[in-house]
């Protein structure tokens, strides 16, 4: 294992670096540290979005997930979030952009102007991501136990040390340039498998023809209803739009066209993983190791047996990449909800630039560190856990921004009783008071849009002034009408 | 329409074609029809993989 250690600790210290060349230019700014100046290229910007949300498990869970439950379940959990995309360019990307602020906090509580929703937006957040950083942070350290030898807790806190360090003093700008390198990574690594499969047994569908041949459950919608997925599908379509770490990479998108088109060459890009994975390694997989006990070792296995040991020593930093480059998306998300959102408003007018740039700091390594010490004896649904966060993110925030950006009659009382209702019945139906029967998500959804309509209906109606400010949002030069 | 702020006509097609094309591929009939080995059903997310990015690039690119 001493070459894959050696490439590990070159990535690493390659990511240390990267943070700190980037704290001499974004400490001194909000700008730079939140959005990296909003002067992010577009090609640039899609590969730090494609490794944002490709995370240990668009390589790993991926392929064990296809390899064990069938390729078109495993299809269907993924296409959510890459549907949510092309939903995200078209209903949000352009005037969140030309709003050009630094979360979608900001957004909701300039056009929802309350308390409630100055302090109810940031606290989903923090609680959702947090879950959800405590569950990468756990596969980073299973992985890293697995692939390189070195003990749980030991892999854990190696880890989680270095990308709090580069993202609390590198910001946005450190982000995005790991999140390039590990993309570039991701994609070479698996669409290089795919290819050396392909080049060995054939085309995608010889592959498939010859795997279904002995497994004809890879192919087959066997483990559960077609609707069970739905839930998972609608979760993330929804959740995409309007989620914290990818709504940040639209504000520092050098505009609004650029943002757009990022987001979809992103999902281009991820896409093309995530297809090379199930429809090549996975099936290639089932013919070669037809009976592995742990299905996460699908890929490992494939490597393993194909490649000499640098090849291996790349597919473990890409792996490690692919969960530190959304954990790390992920904390600085967090750290703004608190440093940004929450204590950023009161400290606006009574602190220095420096001590701004403290609290900022301050926040990722205490975020951190709590989600560390979580990680050190995680739950062991922690998945399950973390899903129902994005969820409950999805309920509460989906309607709110949609109406926010687009109905002239969404109002302050609409928008509130959106947020509250979705996020209410969300948790009602998830922590089973509320009986439904399938996932919570295609009730609360629901609810939040008749909050709003009823809200807007009969609510006081918005003022002249509030709909030239959202009007404005939607002329910008990128995005002239017809 | 008064109620909405303006939206062009293409990008709501686009919505439309994907909302629809999401709902037609969870139809209970794609999961037990095969071909290639594997059910129509997965197919049709992999299309949908592919295509919806693809779909919204095409429209942004013309008009830009």
């Amino acid at each position: 294992m001493i070459v894959e250690r050696v490439l590990v600790v070159l990535y690493l210290a390659g990511c240390i670096g990267i943070g700190i060349a980037a704290s001499r230019k974004v400490l001194a700014s909000r700008d730079e540290y939140w959005v990296a100046g909003r002067r992010i290229g577009t090609f640039v910007n899609a590969m730090a979005i494609m490794a944002s949300l490709a995370s240990g498990g668009s390589i790993i869970g991926v392929m064990g997930l296809a390899y064990s439950q069938g390729i078109p379940a495993t299809l269907a959990l993924f296409a959510g979030a890459v549907l949510g995309f092309p939903l995200a360019s078209l209903l949000v990307a352009a005037p969140l952009r030309n709003f050009g602020r630094f979360t979608i906090t900001d957004f909701l509580a300039f056009r929802y102007p309350s308390a409630w929703v100055r302090s109810l937006v940031p606290l989903f957040i923090v609680v959702a991501f947090t879950i959800y950083i405590v569950a990468q942070m756990k596969a980073a350290g299973i992985t890293a136990n697995a692939l390189l030898g070195i003990p749980y807790n030991t892999a854990l806190a190696l880890l989680t040390f270095v990308f709090i360090l580069y993202v609390s003093i590198g910001g946005m700008i450190a982000i995005t340039w790991t999140d390039v390198i590990q993309g570039v990574l991701m994609l070479i690594v698996v669409i290089g498998t795919a290819a050396v499969m392909i080049g060995r047994v054939g085309s995608p569908l010889e592959i498939m023809a010859q795997a279904t041949a002995v497994a004809p459950e890879l192919g087959q919608v066997t483990h559960r209803p077609v609707s069970g997925y739905l839930g998972y599908f609608v979760i993330w379509a929804t959740a995409i739009p309007v989620i914290p770490h990818i709504v940040m990479r639209v504000y520092t998108a050098k505009d609004a066209m650029s943002a757009r088109l990022s987001l979809n060459i992103a999902m281009l890009a991820y896409s093309v993983i995530i297809l090379a994975a199930c429809l090549a390694i996975v099936p290639v997989g089932k013919i070669d190791f037809p009976n592995l006990v742990d299905a996460d070792q699908v890929f490992l296995e494939v490597v393993a047996a194909e490649f000499p040991a640098v090849v291996r020593g790349i597919a473990v930093a890409a792996v490690l990449a692919a969960v530190m480059s959304t954990t790390d998306a992920l904390l600085l998300a967090v750290s703004s909800a608190i440093a940004h959102d929450l204590l950023g408003n009161l400290l606006k007018d009574r602190a220095t630039e420096a001590t701004l740039a403290a609290v900022r700091i301050g926040s990722a390594w205490v975020v951190g560190g709590l989600a560390l010490y979580w990680a050190f004896s995680p739950p062991e649904l922690i998945s399950e856990f973390y899903t129902a966060g994005i969820g409950l993110l999805s309920a509460s925030l989906f309607v709110p921004t949609i109406a926010g950006l687009w109905w002239k009659r969404a109002n302050r009382t609409g928008g509130i009783a959106a947020l509250v209702v979705g996020a209410t019945i969300y948790a009602l139906v998830q922590l089973g008071v509320i009986g439904f029967g399938t996932s919570p998500i295609l009730l609360a959804l629901p609810a939040s849009a008749l909050a709003m309509v009823l809200g807007g209906l009969f609510g006081p109606e918005e003022s002249k002034e509030m709909l030239e400010r959202v009007s404005a949002l939607h002329e910008s030069p990128q995005n002239e009408r017809p | 329409m008064k109620q909405f702020f303006p939206i062009r006509r293409s990008e709501v097609w686009v919505l439309s074609f994907l909302v629809a094309f999401s709902v037609f591929s969870f139809l209970p009939i794609w999961r037990t029809q095969v071909i290639g080995g594997m059910a129509v059903f997965g197919w049709l997310m992999a299309a949908l993989m592919l295509v919806s990015p693809a779909l919204a690039l095409y429209v942004f690119i013309r008009k830009s």
